[in-house]
């Protein structure tokens, strides 16, 4: 197996894609890496449990790399994964039907082994967190589902307007429209009454 | 003032929106899902080079052969079906059910109709025994404000029994 080296960690997207159709497994495994973070918390946010957002972000990369006659290069290949990733996400979620926010970060349980960040080292920090996340996740469900897919992919992804406009095939302006909502809607979810 | 919004993460925001969105993905920041373990992500490549590999080793053939097949069996199902259906017997009528028992509530009934019911159960089947035999001591008996005065009947297994003549009993 060839070892990683410094030149295809630094290689673009464009290179690693071209690598991998020739058939090499390192240009995969180095695609995957730059972008299973990315594609996990927007499939997390809009699925709201870690189960739900792991299958999708694995169907996400699978269609991403089985259809990239789709992407052919319009657009970035972050852009067109979290494209593909957004719409496996929003296709489990009709099937199985959302789920609350996991309950089970609330009480440190997990259901596969993960890691902590090392900034959060308090048990009662750790509790903290895990509750805001879960009000944030409720808030979020209660967002129309466009509103909800637009504020993830900016907010969470990093996303800029054009981007977001891109990866939804709807105008700078919608994207616009569909965030002044969703922040007004959160603000409100979020408000203590 | 910039006016290059359309790649600029910030957009054309007034300030209070852009305090309120920078809250959010403070927020959002603050509240990240945590990451799963190396393990997980090692499988989960696993599976998803396993799946590509499947994907490019199923051989590309024509779709059509298998099209015009699929429509050519299903034109003749659609055909046996629509012939049995002219053939089939006529189907004799039955109850169309519109309600379910449970979704009936029977207020009042009269005890001659309760036959005549063809959902829900009557609340008394059969006769309503108010007072067995020997449940009654009779004191005195008056007539009634239509000066109807029932007859009773001391004698018999099932005495006393009080009856009330109706109207038309008395033609």
């Amino acid at each position: 197996m060839a070892v990683m080296t410094a030149p295809l960690a630094m290689s673009s997207d464009e290179l690693l894609l071209a690598a991998w159709a020739k058939g090499d497994r390192d240009a995969l495994d180095e695609l995957f890496k730059r972008y299973r973070s990315v594609a996990y918390r927007v499939a997390y946010r809009l699925l709201g449990n870690e189960a739900d957002a792991l299958d999708a972000v694995q169907e996400g990369f699978v269609k991403a790399l089985t259809h990239l006659s789709g992407f052919q290069g319009r657009s970035s290949f972050k852009t067109w994964l979290l494209r593909v990733v957004s719409n496996a996400s929003l296709d489990l979620g009709r099937q199985r039907g959302r789920r609350e926010a996991v309950s089970l970060d609330a009480f440190g349980q997990k259901e596969r082994e993960t890691v902590e960040p090392p900034v959060l080292p308090d048990p009662a920090a750790r509790l903290e967190r895990a509750d805001l996340r879960q009000q944030l996740q409720q808030a979020l469900a209660k967002l129309p589902e466009a509103q909800r897919r637009t504020f993830v992919l900016h907010a969470e992804a990093d996303l800029s307007y054009r981007e977001v406009a891109d990866v939804l095939g709807i105008s700078i302006g919608t994207v616009m429209s569909r965030l002044y909502y969703a922040r007004q809607k959160l603000r409100s979810f979020l408000t203590p009454e | 003032m910039d006016m290059n919004w359309e790649n600029d993460t910030s957009g054309p925001l007034n300030r209070e929106q852009q305090i309120e969105e920078d809250g959010l993905k403070a927020l959002m920041r603050a509240t990240a899902p945590v990451e799963p373990h190396e393990a997980v992500w090692s499988h989960m490549l696993a599976q998803v080079e396993q799946r590509l590999q499947s994907s490019r080793a199923q051989p590309t053939t024509s779709r059509w052969p298998w099209l015009a097949g699929g429509a050519a069996a299903a034109a003749v199902l659609l055909g046996a079906w629509l012939l049995q259906s002219f053939r089939s017997t006529p189907v004799l009528d039955e109850p169309f059910p519109v309600a379910t028992a449970a979704e009936i509530e029977i207020l009042s009934v009269n005890g001659a109709d309760t036959h005549t019911l063809v959902v829900g159960n009557p609340p008394v089947e059969g006769a309503l025994e108010l007072l067995g035999p020997g449940d009654v001591t009779l004191f005195s008996v008056e007539a009634a404000p239509d000066e109807m005065v029932p007859e009773i009947r001391f004698h018999g297994p099932n005495s006393p029994m009080i009856w009330a003549h109706l109207d038309h009993e008395n033609e």
